[in-house]
């Protein structure tokens, strides 16, 4: 009986948790979104997805760990078993990688223009490298933590972010 | 040289182990060529953290919360998850849970669903199509509120006023008349705060005295119990918690 009123506390804690990780992290989970997908349509999707999943196994999320990086796995799971998958056979997606990562016109102003550039460059890369600088660079993971959420070694990341900064150095 | 370009920015992003550090450091010191590299690719971080950051101003919060599921829905892992807190909130009044007897919902598929039901299923179906708009425009004052309650009062056979249908933190809209499979069915309507529709329902279909029940589904929570000949459900699209507690004066009255 112990066991189970505590792992019924665990579940509510998790509960509580991943909701509140959700309402606090959707802006970066449509950023991650935008940045892998390339298209705002299917990153909408694919927030949307990753809420609804996360919800429905919040049980699943440890209590006291990092409940961003808990969603960020998620959103990555679903993209790469279900949208991106889905955007290959529908044969779209992949052609406004620039376009999606923009911002509006007014809000560029504000941002300044070679900001605005730099993310139009980021724009132009391949996924695996948009997706290891938004992470190391915007997400503040270290190059161990991005090596085993993208499993991949770290001389890979090393590789892709060499490889990102040679091409955004062009524009100083 | 890449694997020159992998270490250079390895050492501005400062992930460089100490040995390596040195090793990189003590070559910078003797190739002018290599610390050129290091300058062209020493692209400013900060400025790639501010590009990325922009694009958070974009995302569509609102349609990804309104997307979130309410905590009602959330599955329990264990049957008698989280009804303990919620009976003694509703002390004193048999409010049983139904979130464990989730199974009986199952051919319901939804408030659009296949079947309906009961009477209580043809309130919920019609309830979807409320909006926060649909009572805005419906202000009576407690005369206008007095013949409403009055009309409904006579069909239903229950005694409904301003007074007794008051609940605290909601606002009368209207009352109307409904029939259900020929049986008198009353529906007066309010809003909370944010204009979302809560309706309290009365039906005189002689159905047994049944103590107050909750149920959530679907986003809906209600409550629904009998007495004197008379079946009642007050629903909200909101947490039961809210449900209940607004629902307690008038289970209280009926």
């Amino acid at each position: 009986m112990a066991r189970l009123c505590s792992n019924a506390r665990m579940s509510e804690a998790s509960r509580r948790e991943v909701r509140k990780g959700l309402e606090q992290c959707l802006a970066r989970l449509w950023r991650y979104a935008v940045v892998l997908s390339s298209s705002r349509d299917a990153a909408d999707d694919l927030v949307q997805s990753t809420c609804v999943w996360a919800i429905e196994r919040a049980d699943q999320f440890a209590p006291g760990t990092r409940v961003d990086r808990w969603l960020f796995t998620i959103l990555r799971s679903i993209w790469l078993n279900e949208i991106r998958a889905r955007q290959v056979r529908e044969g779209g997606g992949f052609v406004d990688a620039e376009d999606a990562l923009t911002v509006d016109g007014a809000h560029e102003m504000e941002v300044n223009i070679l900001t605005a550039e730099v993310l139009r460059a980021v724009g132009r890369l391949p996924e695996a490298q948009r997706e290891t600088a938004l992470l190391v660079y915007a997400e503040g993971y270290t190059y161990a933590e991005a090596a085993t959420a993208l499993g991949v070694p770290i001389g890979t990341i090393m590789s892709r972010l060499a490889t990102m900064r040679a091409a955004l150095a062009s524009l100083k | 040289m890449p694997d020159d370009d992998e270490r250079l920015v390895a050492l501005i992003d400062n992930e460089l182990d100490e040995d390596e550090k040195s090793a990189l450091l003590s070559r910078l010191a003797q190739d002018e060529a290599l610390r050129k590299r290091l300058a062209a690719l020493r692209q400013d971080r900060a400025r790639l953290v501010a590009s990325f950051d922009a694009l958070l101003e974009e995302a569509p919060l609102a349609r990804f919360r309104a997307a979130i599921p309410p905590a009602d829905l959330d599955l329990p892992p264990h049957p008698k998850r989280a009804s303990i807190g919620w009976l003694e909130l509703a002390a004193g009044i048999a409010i049983g849970l139904l979130l464990a007897g989730a199974a009986s919902w199952v051919g319901f598929g939804g408030v659009l669903g296949p079947a309906r039901e009961s009477w209580r299923d043809a309130v919920i179906e019609y309830m979807e199509l409320y909006t926060p708009d649909t009572f805005a425009l419906w202000n009576p004052d407690t005369a206008v509120q007095a013949r409403q309650l009055q009309a409904v009062s006579a069909k239903v056979g229950v005694d409904l006023t301003p007074d007794r249908v008051a609940v605290p933190g909601l606002r009368y809209r209207t009352a109307l008349n409904f029939s259900y499979e020929g049986e008198p069915l009353a529906e007066i309507a309010y809003t909370d705060a944010g204009g979302a529709p809560v309706l309290f329902c009365v039906i005189a279909n002689g159905k047994p005295t049944a103590p107050p029940k909750m149920v959530a589904r679907e986003g809906l929570s209600y409550v629904t119990w009998s007495r004197g000949g008379r079946s009642y459900m007050f629903v909200g699209r909101m947490p039961e918690q809210r449900v209940a507690e607004l629902a307690l004066s008038l289970t209280t009255r009926f």
